[in-house]
């Protein structure tokens, strides 16, 4: 039996386990995440979701592209909707049903702390009316 | 010993001489003929002369019988006139030395005779229509005009025989000719000069009827000749000579050889005689004013040879030594870039521990020059393999070096940018349309991780790869078009996704493999997907097989460079694995299950709970077990147990307590999708054992 096999990588030179594509829309920053998130990079996102602006409405993730979350992810949905909140803005998470995305945050129940939302445009409205009613 | 030497003819003296008619060596008749008159009576021979002369025939005249004989010895005649009696040979028995023998017995005889019955025995001895007779006193009419009969009848015989010898002329030289371009025809000129040398040999030795041959060669000035190929010589050893022995000397004479009793040679080849050789030709093969080596043919008889046979292989070596300089000329080109090509083909595939590699490239059956096709496979760092596969459109020196900067650029770009196969082929791009401005070439290059089963590529206007499922499928990967790279200075690459699953295999290639002149590339293309779904599994086996199914479909016109990759299915056996204790580590980790989970077959919803259980196990591993100390590793297993897929992550430290709500969500996470959670703590470290019930898929 040879022992076991040693595995070792150089962080900067895999494939990035994700990239996050940012842009705004109606006011209201949108993060997508094309990979998979966990602690390893979960910096990456965290970095560009606190770098939001005071203007900015609110957030949106949109992580219909993201294919493994797991606990730090989860962390980071708490942090940030305790962060935002007290900032006045407001955030949506965008990912299909009966996704892998879903189910995680079924697990922990972050699906009840904010509400899934199908598309972009969907999410950005919601954040419109939550933070502005009189628009 | 005797060795006879032919001085060097000519070409021209050689043609002239084999040309010559085999047979008699007869000259041919005169236009004018002659008339032989033998009479020992001198008023009979001016009587004759007069009687004659209005012929216009040359009149040779004889006192006796022996003069005659001596005349005919000289000289060919239409007619004789032959008196019956003379003193000493008298007319009957000249006739009858003149009709014994071979040249003269055709020569018509008019006997001219005071009694006819002297003749009558005459005319029953020799053959009729030879001989006539004339009665003293005779006609002068009659006697003119039966001599011109005889002279025309010489007359159309000369011309008959004058056609017959230049027919047999014409047949000799077309004969010649023949056997000349049999021994150096043009089918030679597209010969290699390991195919060539036996073919000159084998023509030569059928020409001649021979026993045996070779062919010695030496480069230019070279004090040696080596023999480069031989036919019906058994060999102990190589053969060669050197100065001072008659092969030798015959090419650096130049001129031929001719030696028709080998038993009492001693500066040849002891091979010649130990083969039961008896006699030997040779001729020197001449290129311009040099020396490139010797033709020589054997008996097995001695004197196996005439000195017209010497004149002819004198005439086929020098055509045969004009093949082998174009064959040596063209090999050195060829091989020159073939070496330069070969230098630049990597003479290694890098080992990934997943992925099994094969490779070949293989020159043009036709083209004088080869292309410039490569393929190349780069280690990078981090667990990626890039492959590349490349075709610069052009053949012969350029297009190798053009393909040598190619190469050494995609390496650089490759490690710059190794998760963007299509920035580096982007930036390669930019390399040609800068450097080699109107040259183009298209290119494949595929970006592997060794851990999943997902590859990035880009394509500049290549041929889509080529997958074969373990089941034998075989599908294109297709993509959308895009420039070749040269073609546009800011073309669109893009980066495509695809997938080689564990046991598949991918198949890249130039498009010398599929295409095929006057026929739909779409052809070729379906042609090779089914060679792929009919090849052996073993790697190697496999590119072979591609190469000779795409020779089935006909020649092989263009390089053809073949790249063959296989995703190698993991063991479904126990997995064990010892990671850095450090966040890296945690999609380490779940790529390597994640693809022995594919291996043991588990259903997707197993597939996602097991993943997360481990991340989960492997982040607390990572974060709580020892702090900031580095060089510190922890341990992940995995394997199947009645049914159920058993994982232990376990680490040397102590798990530190929790921090507030979030830390215990990990293990929240962990028993919700396992089965069964069990953690021990011990002074040793920490270890989580969880067990999940797989659904048979």
């Amino acid at each position: 039996m040879s022992g076991p096999e040693q595995l070792q990588s150089d962080p900067k030179d895999i494939f990035p386990l994700a990239r996050i594509e940012s842009s705004e829309q109606n006011g209201v920053r949108v993060l997508a995440v094309v990979g998979e998130l966990d602690i390893s990079n979960i910096d990456l996102l965290q970095r560009e979701a606190f770098e939001l602006s005071n203007g900015s409405l609110g957030l949106v993730l949109d992580l219909n592209e993201t294919t493994h979350i797991d606990s730090a992810t989860i962390r980071l949905l708490f942090d940030l909707q305790r962060g935002l909140a007290r900032r006045r803005q407001a955030l949506r998470v965008i990912y299909a049903a009966g996704s892998i995305v879903e189910r995680v945050l079924e697990l922990t129940a972050f699906d009840r702390q904010a509400p899934r939302s199908p598309d972009r445009d969907t999410a950005t409205a919601a954040i419109r009316a939550e933070v502005s009613p009189s628009q | 010993m005797s060795l006879a030497e032919v001085n060097g003819p000519t070409t021209e003296q050689a043609l002239a001489l084999a040309r010559m008619p085999d047979g008699p060596s007869g000259k041919l008749a005169p236009a004018s003929t002659s008339i032989l008159l033998v009479d020992d009576d001198e008023k009979s021979i001016r009587a004759l002369r007069a009687v004659l002369e209005p012929l216009g025939q040359r009149l040779v005249a004889a006192s006796s019988g022996e003069e005659g004989l001596r005349r005919l010895l000289h000289e060919e005649f239409a007619v004789i006139l032959l008196d019956v009696r003379m003193s000493g040979l008298d007319g009957l028995e000249t006739a009858r030395y003149i009709k014994a023998r071979a040249r003269t017995r055709h020569v018509p005889i008019v006997f001219l005779t005071a009694q006819a019955e002297d003749v009558e025995q005459a005319f029953r001895a020799y053959a009729a229509g030879a001989v006539d007779y004339v009665v003293k006193p005779f006609d002068p009419d009659v006697l003119r005009s039966k001599v011109a009969v005889f002279v025309e009848l010489q007359r159309e015989r000369s011309e008959r025989v004058r056609e017959a010898q230049a027919r047999a002329e014409a047949e000799a030289v077309a004969s010649t000719v023949n056997k000349l371009q049999s021994v150096s025809d043009a089918a030679l000129a597209h010969l290699e000069i390991d195919e060539l040398l036996p073919e000159i040999l084998e023509r030569a030795i059928t020409v001649f009827d021979a026993h045996a041959g070779g062919l010695l060669l030496g480069e230019e000035s070279s004090s040696e000749l080596t023999l480069m190929a031989s036919r019906g010589l058994e060999l102990a050893e190589p053969v060669s000579v050197t100065s001072g022995e008659e092969l030798f000397e015959t090419a650096l004479r130049g001129s031929p050889l001719n030696a028709p009793d080998l038993s009492a040679a001693k500066r040849l080849p002891p091979a010649l005689s130990a083969n039961g050789m008896r006699s030997l030709i040779a001729a020197p093969l001449s290129a311009g004013s040099q020396q490139i080596g010797v033709l020589f043919i054997c008996s097995r008889e001695p004197h196996g040879f005439s000195d017209d046979d010497v004149n002819l292989l004198l005439l086929s070596a020098e055509r045969a030594a004009v093949a082998i300089q174009h064959a040596r000329a063209y090999e050195r080109e060829h091989g020159m870039v073939e070496a330069l090509q070969r230098h630049l083909l990597p003479d290694r595939l890098p080992k990934a521990p997943t992925l099994a590699l094969a490779a070949r490239y293989r020159p043009s059956e036709h083209a004088a020059q080869v292309g410039g096709d490569w393929y190349d496979a780069i280690a990078l760092p981090g667990g990626l393999v890039g492959l590349v596969i490349g075709d610069v459109v052009g053949r012969g020196i350029r297009a190798a070096t053009m393909m040598s900067e190619l190469r050494a650029g995609l390496r650089a770009y490759a490690v710059a940018e190794p998760q963007c196969p299509a920035l580096a082929v982007d930036r390669l791009n930019s390399l040609v349309v800068r450097t080699h401005g109107g040259m183009v070439a298209t290119l494949l290059y595929m970006v592997f991780n060794i851990d999943t089963v997902g590859v990035r590529y880009a394509s500049a206007g290549h041929l889509p790869p080529l997958v074969m499922t373990p089941e034998g499928e075989t599908h294109f990967l297709e993509h959308p078009p895009a420039p070749p790279l040269g073609a546009a200075p800011h073309p669109n690459f893009e980066d495509h996704e695809g997938e080689l699953p564990p046991d598949s295999t991918m198949l890249l290639y130039t498009d010398g493999l599929v295409e095929r002149r006057g026929e739909n590339l779409d052809v070729g293309l379906e042609h090779l997907r089914e060679v792929l779904g009919s090849a052996p599994a073993d790697l190697e086996d496999l590119c072979s097989h591609i190469l000779v199914g795409a020779s089935a479909q006909g020649a092989i016109q263009d390089d053809v460079a073949l790249l063959a990759v296989r995703r190698l299915p993991v063991g479904v056996e126990r997995l064990e694995i010892e990671l850095a204790a450090e966040p890296d580590a945690v999609p380490l980790a779940r790529h390597r299950v994640e693809r022995w989970l594919t291996d043991a077959g588990l259903g997707r919803d197993d597939a996602f709970a097991v993943k997360l259980a481990l991340s989960e196990a492997c982040t607390n591993a990572v974060e709580h077990a020892y702090g900031p100390e580095p060089g510190r590793t922890f341990r992940v297993s995995v394997e199947r147990h009645q049914g159920a897929i058993v994982i232990e992550v376990s680490d040397a430290g102590r798990w530190r307590s929790r921090r507030g709500r979030d830390q215990g969500r990990g293990i929240h996470i962990i028993e919700q999708v396992m089965d069964a959670v069990d953690i021990k703590r011990t002074s040793m470290g920490t270890s989580v054992t969880m067990r999940r019930e797989t659904t048979p898929r």
